[in-house]
């Protein structure tokens, strides 16, 4: 008995995402006083984390940070961020 | 209370405005970071049914019945490198319940949205249903893993379009993948339909823009998004996108004041197909989606607005 199903057919619509803007820090912590993100690049220095996030060379599309599937970086997440509670799998 | 991490400008964006305004403190607190550097003991008085103790991280330290709302955004699930899988698996799940459960369970606290509520609220089918029921314009909707059943959709209601019911992570040859909303073409459609549920829906035909919605309380944002391509799906190519606040078309603010509240939610981001008529389609409603980059371009006060929801002005 073959148990197995096909790779399913969602799976061959996936194309390249368009890769988010380089990130312009390297750290980030929370302000203590302010409680809001801080930002750092490779030399320790405060950076705004929009501003540091120059779109880089044509043909490349850099999406903004805190639009939908794009917020946090690093390809795709779900347009929701539910995050702890939703692991419902 | 905002329950996030670190690297989140959006919840920066609505910290920034309590701050400003200098009515309550502010706390940030990512449960993923539980037990290392976030701390918590709860306790439950039997008689009232609360939590009370203390939380904190490294810059705050409060008590849980202090707790007036909670920003739920974007918390990570905890890390525990030194354990090995299962282990790992199990210290995990009772931080999500333990931590996780006693943040949501606050009796005194208004949530934004309250987790368990965005949790019910992200499936698909549940959103179109409610969506069709309460009088929205809802695309003719198959999901399925019966290729003879695809076929026929499609025969009935082309173009029809596929879009995926729950993103998860993909990575080809390094690179990361993105299943965007596009139409199915004839001769698309085989077999490997039958590799797991698959979502097919009617298109909008002629479609000319999108409209993006977030609903705070009463509030509405809307917001028309026009593409220099034709696109059905925005979020493919933001570089190509220019924004608009404009009035809501007539009848849909009151349905989605009654989506929200059938949802249990504050807020929402509904996404509507606008066709040549001016008619909206219901795509979906993120119950926690984005808004932030919305703002510049159109000037709308949707952070000043969260910061209301989250004081209890709304």
């Amino acid at each position: 008995m073959n148990d197995s199903v096909p790779t399913p057919w969602g799976l061959s619509r996936a194309s390249d995402f368009a890769e988010p803007a380089p990130l312009g820090y390297s750290t980030v912590d929370v302000d203590p006083v302010t409680q809001l993100g801080r930002f750092r690049d490779g030399n320790g220095v405060v950076v705004d984390p929009m501003m540091a996030s120059p779109k880089h060379g044509s043909g490349t599309t850099t999406n903004p940070r805190t639009a939908t599937g794009q917020d946090g970086g690093g390809g795709p997440a779900p347009d929701s961020d539910s995050g702890f509670d939703s692991d419902r799998d | 209370m905002v329950i996030t991490e670190a690297d989140d400008v959006t919840a920066d964006a609505v910290i920034a405005e309590l701050n400003k305004r200098g009515r309550c403190e502010v706390a940030r607190v990512d449960p993923g970071e539980f037990p290392r550097d976030v701390s918590m003991s709860a306790s439950l008085d039997p008689e009232s049914g609360r939590w009370t103790g203390p939380i904190g991280t490294s810059s705050r330290q409060f008590d849980l019945a202090d707790v007036t709302s909670v920003y739920w955004r974007r918390p990570t699930p905890s890390t525990f490198p030194g354990l090995d899988q299962a282990a790992a698996e199990f210290a995990r799940a009772q931080v999500r319940e333990g931590v996780g459960g006693v943040l949501a369970s606050l009796p005194n606290a208004r949530y934004v949205n309250h987790p368990h509520r965005n949790w019910a609220a992200e499936y698909k089918p549940h959103q179109l249903a409610v969506a069709a029921e309460l009088g929205f314009n809802v695309p003719a909707t198959l999901i399925t893993a019966d290729p003879a059943v695809a076929r026929s959709f499609a025969d009935k209601h082309a173009p029809i379009v596929y879009k995926p019911l729950r993103v998860t992570s993909l990575v080809r040859e390094g690179r990361a993948q993105a299943i965007w909303t596009r139409r199915v073409e004839p001769g698309e459609l085989d077999d490997s339909i039958a590799g797991t549920a698959h979502l097919f829906q009617a298109e909008v035909v002629d479609k000319v823009a999108d409209l993006r919605v977030t609903m705070v309380g009463d509030e509405v944002f809307c917001v028309r998004i026009d593409s220099s391509v034709d696109r059905l799906d925005w979020r493919s190519d933001y570089d190509t996108l220019s924004y608009q606040a404009v009035e809501p078309p007539v009848g849909i603010s009151e349905r989605m004041q009654f989506y929200l509240r059938r949802f249990g939610l504050i807020f929402g981001c509904f996404d509507f197909a606008l066709d040549a008529g001016g008619v909206p389609y219901f795509l979906e409603c993120n119950p926690n989606g984005q808004w932030a980059w919305m703002e510049p371009p159109t000037g709308l006060p949707m952070a000043a607005t969260f910061a209301d929801a989250l004081e209890g002005n709304l």
